[in-house]
């Protein structure tokens, strides 16, 4: 039965095959995927290093701060959340390619899963941890072409736009948040509207910093939606 | 003329550092690829089954690289195409996240995220803005995830039908507010019709491009639902301009 749904799966005893896994795999995975991911940890800031360096110009801890407070106000809970939730999913191998080179939901998930159906292998068992990781891996190197064909491309197609066609990108940025705002929207419409009904006094006549209106409505939400939910009100109906 | 920030954004250096991040995340993808195939065949898996998860792997990757693709457009547009290949041939990854964190830089830095709005200062203020924002990801994921199947069981109580909740309202929150500010505040300020206009119709586009994708069951319509949306927002606000 389980050969039949599972064609893929080795024939070797499983306490043999978590072994290989366990004390033979994860240890170099786990060396390879540590000190890759610091020195990736510090190449994320060589760009910011490259303008200090190069061209010496350092806009101040203070400016840099905020910037930073903005920014983790909304992504700091995912640092944590993504890692967990996704675990059990990616596997040891997978985790550590997904996490240094994100595009993880979009991607590295669904290529996880399609790759162990094909191969016919259990998801969570030793052979799904192995073929994962090999799917994760080939999609590494489809993003790598893709992305550095999409920055060649566009950046070609843009600088030979038309004025009138260029003069629309001023309003990228308000569509774009109208798109994104939308799409939260439909999976939370009440808070939606209680977002605008707050948000619009607050941005426009608080007088607080622009720096701290993001983590207020952020944090002012979410505390909202804990105590609601609590009380049983707006519960979605469906999982 | 080329302004001196979009020359520091898009000279040699830049591509270089592109270079640098993009081989790292392929030397480790190398390096895992080694031991998996290595440690896969001594556990008795077949070759062919590898080969054949390469293959799925690469076609399963075509579409979330087109929407990569598509969500780059974005991240050029605004700060040119090294920017935009360090950040997303190994960064977070996420358009979004790129964006927040591009805003806040700008935002903090005083300069607006246009072309002709921004500056050598503010450009610094966005790539520090980036970094900083996410290396926790990368450390987390590479520091601590020998430790993480112990701690998914101590977070495990979450009630995930919150966690939903929650994690939709920190993004209303977090767009709800950008929307205002790009949005709605020149309108009320300055009497800017434009981008108002163009907010609405992008929000009704996405929102309208989501329902028919889910009437029609087709969730690989979902992944151009930011490129529509833009893109009809941008040409009736520049309409009305």
């Amino acid at each position: 039965m389980n050969d039949e749904k599972y064609p893929g799966m080795s024939h070797l005893p499983f306490e043999e095959k978590e072994a290989i896994i366990k004390n033979e795999y994860c240890p170099k995975v786990h060396r390879a995927g540590l000190w890759l991911s610091l020195l990736h940890a510090v190449i994320i800031f060589l760009p910011a290093l490259f303008m200090l360096v190069v061209f010496g110009i350092w806009p101040g801890w203070a400016t840099i701060g905020k910037a930073f407070a903005s920014t983790a106000a909304i992504a700091g809970p995912y640092w944590f959340i993504e890692p967990v939730s996704y675990f059990l999913i990616l596997g040891v191998s997978g985790t550590y390619v997904s996490f240094l080179a994100g595009n993880i939901s979009n991607m590295r998930l669904p290529v996880s899963a399609v790759s162990q159906e094909v191969a016919g292998v259990q998801e969570g068992s030793p052979e799904g941890e192995i073929i994962g990781a090999i799917g994760i891996v080939a999609s590494q190197w489809a993003l790598t072409i893709a992305t550095l064909a999409a920055a060649i491309v566009v950046t070609v197609v843009v600088q030979n736009l038309p004025k009138s066609i260029t003069g629309a990108f001023d309003f990228l940025l308000p569509c774009l948040w109208g798109a994104i705002f939308g799409q939260f929207a439909l999976r939370a419409p009440q808070y939606a509207v209680v977002c605008m009904i707050i948000g619009i006094p607050l941005v426009m006549y608080s007088g607080l910093p622009t720096w701290t209106l993001i983590p207020i409505m952020v944090f002012g939400l979410a505390v909202l939606s804990i105590i609601l939910f609590k009380q049983g009100i707006w519960v979605p109906k469906k999982g | 003329m080329e302004q001196e920030w979009l020359k520091q954004a898009t000279g040699f250096g830049m591509w270089f550092i592109g270079g640098l991040t993009a081989g790292n995340a392929l030397l480790l993808s190398f390096l895992v690829y080694r031991q998996a195939r290595k440690y896969g065949l001594k556990m008795g898996l077949k070759a062919e089954s590898m080969r054949e998860s390469i293959k799925a792997a690469l076609i399963t990757s075509i579409g979330p690289c087109l929407g990569i693709f598509v969500g780059m457009t974005v991240l050029v547009i605004a700060l040119g195409g090294a920017v935009a290949f360090i950040r997303e041939s190994a960064g977070v990854g996420s358009i979004m996240f790129e964006l927040i964190a591009s805003r806040a830089g700008a935002e903090a830095a005083g300069v607006k995220l246009t072309r002709e709005g921004m500056t050598s200062t503010g450009l610094a203020t966005v790539l520090w803005a980036m970094a900083t924002g996410s290396v926790a990801w990368v450390l987390i994921g590479g520091v601590f995830t020998r430790w993480l199947p112990k701690l998914k069981d101590v977070m495990g109580q979450g009630n995930p039908k919150q966690m939903a909740v929650i994690s939709a309202v920190i993004m209303l929150g977090a767009f709800g507010r950008l929307l205002i500010s790009d949005g709605i505040k020149p309108l009320i300020v300055k009497g800017a019709l434009a981008p108002f206009i163009g907010t609405i119709v992008a929000f009704c586009a996405a929102i309208g491009w989501l329902i028919w994708s889910d009437k029609l069951k087709k969730p690989i319509m979902k992944e151009y639902f930011i490129l529509i949306a833009i893109v009809v927002g941008m040409a009736v606000a520049q309409m009305v301009r």
